[in-house]
C-alpha cells in the first residue's frame, strides 16, 4: 500500500475555502427563508382580505351593513380615500349615488351617465379617476364604483387591489340591492 | 403565559384580519374595542402588554386614547402602535406627540404588523 502525500498548509486552504463556501450558501439560503417567509406572510394576508370582504358582503343582514362593509374594503383593504358608489334606478337614465367619500359634487357631476360609459371606463378612465369599478347584478351592470383618489401613503393600485374590485363586482351590488329587496319584500308579505 | 394584545379599530373587518394574520403565528390573547373609550377601559382592567390602535373612531379616538392611557399610571408603561389610515406627515407627529410608540398605515402589510408586534414584544 502507499501512503499519498499531502501538505498540511494545502489541506487547511482547502477546508477554509470549503467552509467560506458553505458559510456563503448558508446565507443565501438563510435570505431565501426570509423571503419565502415574507411571500407566504403576504400570500396569507390577501387571502384572508378576500375571504373576509367576500363573507362580509354575503354575511350583511342590512343594506347600511352592506355598505358599510363596501366602505370597509375600500378605504382599510384596498386604500382608497376618494370614492362614490353610483347605482341606477328603474326607468333612470342617470345614476344615483348611493354613497361616497371624500368627492365633490363639481366630481360627481363629471361623471358619466350611463351603463355603457361606465362599462368603457373601465379601461378608458376619464380625467381625475384612479379607477372605475363597475357593479353586476345578474350579468348586468347596475353601477359603479369610482374611485378619485388613493390614500397619500399609497402610490398605486397592486394586483391584489384589482382582485379586490373584481369581487367588489361580482358581489357588492348583490350585498346591497338584495338586502334592500329582500326587506321589501318582508315588508310586503 | 401567552402575551396579551388589544385592538382596538371600529372596524369589525380590521380587527377580524388583525385577529387572523396574529393569530396565525402565535397563540397571543387577543383583546377587542371598538372606540377609544372602550380601549382606555379596557387597557385598565386587562393591562395587555401591546396595544394596536386606529385614530378614526367615535367617541373617543385614537390620539385621545393614547394621551389618557400615557395619563394613567397602570397604563403609561404599555406600548401603543397606532394602525391606521392617516398617512400625512403631521399625523404621524401628532401621533408621536399624544405618546404612541409607533405608527403603521393601512391597508396592513401582514409582515410589517408581525415584525412590529414581535419587536414590542420582544420575541
Amino acid at each position: 500500500m502507499t501512503k499519498s502525500y499531502t501538505d498540511p498548509e494545502t489541506d487547511e486552504a482547502k477546508v477554509r475555502a470549503l467552509l467560506e463556501r458553505l458559510q456563503r450558501k448558508v446565507s443565501e439560503l438563510r435570505v431565501q427563508r426570509t423571503g419565502l417567509r415574507t411571500n407566504v406572510d403576504e400570500e396569507f394576508v390577501l387571502a384572508s382580505r378576500q375571504f373576509l370582504s367576500l363573507s362580509q358582503m354575503k354575511g350583511a343582514s342590512t343594506r347600511q351593513e352592506a355598505i358599510a362593509t363596501v366602505k370597509d374594503i375600500l378605504t382599510n383593504f384596498i386604500g382608497t380615500e376618494q370614492f362614490a358608489c353610483l347605482m341606477f334606478q328603474k326607468g333612470q337614465t342617470r345614476p344615483d349615488c348611493l354613497f361616497s367619500m371624500g368627492v365633490g359634487d363639481d366630481q360627481l357631476a363629471s361623471l358619466p351617465s350611463d351603463t355603457q360609459v361606465i362599462t368603457d371606463t373601465v379601461t378608458e378612465k376619464p380625467p381625475g379617476v384612479v379607477a372605475v369599478v363597475p357593479l353586476r347584478l345578474r350579468e348586468e351592470v347596475v353601477g359603479a364604483i369610482v374611485v378619485f383618489g388613493l390614500l397619500p401613503q399609497k402610490n398605486s393600485l397592486e394586483n391584489v387591489d384589482y382582485a379586490l374590485f373584481d369581487l367588489l363586482t361580482e358581489h357588492a351590488a348583490a350585498s346591497i340591492v338584495s338586502r334592500r329587496e329582500a326587506i321589501m319584500d318582508v315588508r310586503t308579505q | 403565559m401567552s402575551k396579551k394584545i388589544l385592538l382596538v379599530d371600529d372596524s369589525k373587518m380590521v380587527l377580524m384580519m388583525e385577529e387572523m394574520i396574529l393569530g396565525a403565528k402565535k397563540s397571543y390573547t387577543l383583546i377587542r374595542a371598538q372606540d377609544g373609550q372602550e380601549a382606555v377601559e379596557k387597557a385598565v382592567a386587562e393591562s395587555p402588554d401591546l396595544v394596536l390602535m386606529d385614530v378614526v373612531m367615535p367617541k373617543m379616538n385614537g390620539f385621545e386614547a393614547c394621551k389618557q392611557l400615557r395619563g394613567d399610571k397602570s397604563t403609561c408603561d404599555i406600548p401603543i402602535i397606532l394602525v391606521t389610515t392617516k398617512g400625512q406627515q403631521e399625523d404621524v407627529e401628532a401621533g408621536f406627540e399624544h405618546g404612541c410608540n409607533d405608527y403603521l398605515t393601512k391597508p396592513i402589510h401582514g409582515h410589517e404588523l408581525l415584525a412590529m408586534v414581535e419587536a414590542y414584544l420582544g420575541e
